[in-house]
């Protein structure tokens, strides 16, 4: 189930520079970008079961391949409104530190090189993510891209609420 | 020192535990029976032990089993007449090899030095002197009756009871049989049918197959599940894998003997540092559990056996004083029931003081002067974090961080523990514990249009709300001769705003639950199936949601989530007040 959209670039140099390929996506009407291989897999959009005394991000689990894996909503721990599931809605599936974790994200945009020289590590933007999770802001042509390590950015998230 | 292969030590290190629990579980069976078969089989698990570390290359540690060696042939010889101090020191030598495997794994050229003991082990081996020894030996039935040689003067009140040793016992639930058959003989029957035939295999790669074969009963139970006729080949295809699943779970199963030797080896020692005579009976050692189980009810165990040893039971002078035997016993007995497991702690000490519990949990701030308290309730105090009664703090206990740390463990496993206790005469703790960890009868139940599973065996009954007799009233409802309190579930199962199902919910039925026996009802909506079903602990990510106790996977491919109906129970439980709901 993993869908990934090749661009030009990686025709060229598949097996190179691992590290520098990134996986773009949409949340919103930002462009974001995780390292590829910081995430486990991508999955198309399943609606998740409804679990409940969870923070208002979390959506619910879903079951990849007989385990069962938590949902987290990007749009909602960024701030903006919840949007009802569109055709192309995708889950990035990360591993954080106490097991998988998916975030749903709008649009599945493309996977890139991005070589660090494009890289502002210092970027003077706010942006939503924690700063341990921000990688920098990619300048390309077509635009910016915020990069960031999306299985840092799930890792110890506060996803259970108190009963009282 | 020859050349050591690292490998080949760990290999050997680990295979020895299984070595120094059969010497360990030999030389207590020595001290109250020393036949020579007993010599003989420690006698070749120390040649055994010998042997393998020569080949390993720890000489040093070969040496020295070879010292203890000659002292066991003598013995076995007969040319020790008195054996005790021997044992005493054989049961130290387990201790001392024991922790020589531990530390040479790390440091290759671990060597203690034993000078001292190897003295103290050749003065065991020429004891003249009988001694009396210091763990209770003989059977008290009525042939051992002391007569002249009892050192002890017994008061004039014991005598008469000892002779009428055969009586009937009285009527009390936690006071352990006074006339007290020996056990020995039940002990070595059940050694006999069990042959010791086993293989070791590395717990990683179990769990690895396990987890397949869970997957692989998954994937089977989905095929054509919904139709109608279904063929002959998927029926027999789906009730293989199940077998397959359960067979599988049980490669995990342990029986618990190994974790009662070690009771027993505790008591033991503890006794003997603080002076008290104690008998251990051990019974259902062949009962098994899964091995995360028994790894952890470990602690919990020794915790409640040292606490039955430094505070239920008294000093043989107190006891001699209070009518009882010199001698206190404690029983630990294992109990296969259907589903579940019961480990049950008894002894036959001073019971616990109900007025001293209440004092020491007021004392604490853990509850208002005024409250009044069922008994039950009263012993179940002890469980409240920084609760102790021990008047200064022993080595061995009363810190006040075991009792709660015992019942969070226990309660982890999805167990429970029940206390019976009666002043003067003793106590008895039962830990229930669910047998698989995994596999289980599960019912569905709807809030809304959110279905959620409960385990089988945490539901005392179901309800039927509409009906006549079971009408909700200020939060009660009359169950047959009982009142007992009901809430709607989806009180503690909160879904956020946005994800609120549009559909009314009605609650036309409750499920009743019983936590340490006060039963609790939870309305819901509607019934969905049972299914048997393979539990998953949480995923790492979201183990601290409330009221949720593992996940499965329905055989359409559907995530279920386990309900911990127990945790909503008892957290109802510990904010409810009966009073506020009288009139």
């Amino acid at each position: 189930m993993t869908t990934t959209i090749a661009n030009a670039a990686e025709k060229k140099a598949p097996i190179q520079n691992a590290d520098s390929r990134y996986l773009l996506y949409r949340i919103g009407t930002e462009l974001y970008g995780t390292p590829l291989l910081r995430v486990r897999e991508v999955v198309e959009y399943m609606t998740p079961k409804i679990m409940p005394n969870m923070a208002s991000h979390f959506m619910g689990v879903i079951n990849i391949r007989g385990s069962i894996v938590g949902v987290v909503d990007l749009r909602i721990k960024l701030g903006l409104p919840a949007e009802t599931a569109k055709g192309k809605q995708a889950l990035l599936v990360c591993e954080t530190p106490s097991g998988a974790l998916g975030a749903l994200v709008d649009r599945i945009d493309s996977v890139i090189l991005i070589p660090e020289s494009q890289i502002d590590t210092q970027p003077p933007i706010a942006t939503k993510f924690a700063n341990t999770s921000l990688i920098g802001v990619a300048k390309l042509p077509t635009g910016l891209i915020t990069l960031i390590n999306l299985d840092l950015a799930l890792t110890d998230d506060q996803l259970a609420k108190a009963v009282a | 020192m020859s050349n050591i292969d690292l490998e080949l030590l760990t290999c050997f290190c680990d295979e020895s535990v299984d070595l120094l629990n059969r010497w360990e579980k030999v030389c207590l069976q020595l001290e109250t029976d020393p036949k020579t078969e007993n010599w003989d089989e420690l006698f070749r698990t120390a040649h055994n032990l010998k042997g393998t570390s020569r080949v390993v290359g720890l000489d040093a540690f070969g040496n020295f089993v070879h010292k203890i060696e000659d002292s066991i042939m003598q013995a076995r010889s007969g040319a020790i007449p008195q054996c005790g101090p021997l044992v005493v020191q054989l049961l130290k030598a387990q201790a001392i090899l024991a922790e020589w495997l531990q530390k040479v794994k790390s440091d290759v050229s671990y060597e203690p030095d034993n000078a001292t003991y190897l003295l103290e082990l050749k003065t065991a081996t020429q004891a003249q002197q009988p001694e009396t020894p210091p763990t209770k030996v003989d059977t008290p039935t009525t042939q051992h009756v002391p007569a002249a040689s009892e050192p002890v003067p017994t008061p004039a009140g014991a005598v008469p009871r000892i002779e009428t040793a055969e009586a009937p016992t009285s009527n009390a639930a936690p006071v352990p049989v006074k006339n007290r058959p020996q056990n020995s003989a039940v002990k070595d029957q059940r050694q006999a049918t069990s042959i010791d035939e086993t293989i070791r295999v590395g717990a990683i790669k179990l769990d690895a197959l396990i987890q397949m074969i869970g997957e692989l009963s998954i994937q089977i139970s989905s095929v054509n599940s919904k139709q109608e006729n279904e063929d002959p080949t998927t029926y027999l295809l789906k009730k293989m894998a199940k077998e397959l699943y359960e067979k599988a779970l049980s490669l995990r199963m342990q029986p618990l003997q190994p974790i009662f030797q070690r009771l027993d080896r505790n008591i033991r020692d503890i006794s003997r540092s603080l002076e008290k005579k104690v008998e251990v009976q051990i019974l259902g050692g062949e009962v098994e559990l899964d091995k995360t189980v028994c790894e952890r009810i470990i602690d919990p165990l020794t915790h409640m056996v040292r606490n039955s040893v430094d505070h239920g039971l008294e000093t043989p002078e107190a006891r001699l004083n209070a009518n009882k035997e010199e001698c206190g016993l404690i029983k630990i007995t294992a109990v296969q029931d259907s589903s579940s497991v019961r480990i049950i702690i008894e002894d036959d000490g001073r019971g616990i003081s109900e007025e001293k519990v209440l004092a020491k949990a007021i004392e604490r701030g853990l509850i208002q002067p005024g409250q009044t308290l069922t008994k039950s309730e009263i012993l179940n105090l002890i469980f409240l974090p920084g609760f102790s009664t021990a008047e200064k703090i022993t080595e061995v206990s009363g810190r006040g961080v075991g009792m709660d740390v015992v019942m969070k463990t226990v309660e982890a496993l999805r167990g429970q523990i029940h206390i019976e206790s009666e002043a003067g005469r003793g106590s008895c703790f039962t830990v229930t514990l669910p047998t698989s960890l995994s596999l289980i009868d599960s019912l569905s139940i709807f809030l809304g249009d959110n279905s959620f599973a409960i385990p089988i065996d945490l539901i005392d009954e179901i309800i039927v709300l509409e009906s006549l007799n079971t009408q909700i009233h200020n939060g009660v409802i009359r169950l047959r001769d009982e009142v007992i309190p009901i809430r709607p579930l989806s009180d503690y199962l909160r879904v956020s705003q946005n994800k609120k199902s549009q559909t009314s919910t009605v609650s036309n039925f409750a499920i009743v639950t019983k936590h340490q026996k006060q039963k609790v009802a939870f309305a819901v909506d509607k019934l969905g199936d049972i299914n048997q079903v393979v539990v998953r602990p949480l995923n790492g990510t979201i183990d601290t949601a409330f009221g949720f106790s593992g996940t499965t996977v329905f055989s359409g491919g559907e995530p279920g989530l386990i309900v911990d109906l127990e945790m909503i129970a008892r957290h109802f439980l510990n904010s409810y007040s009966p009073s506020k709901e009288a009139a």
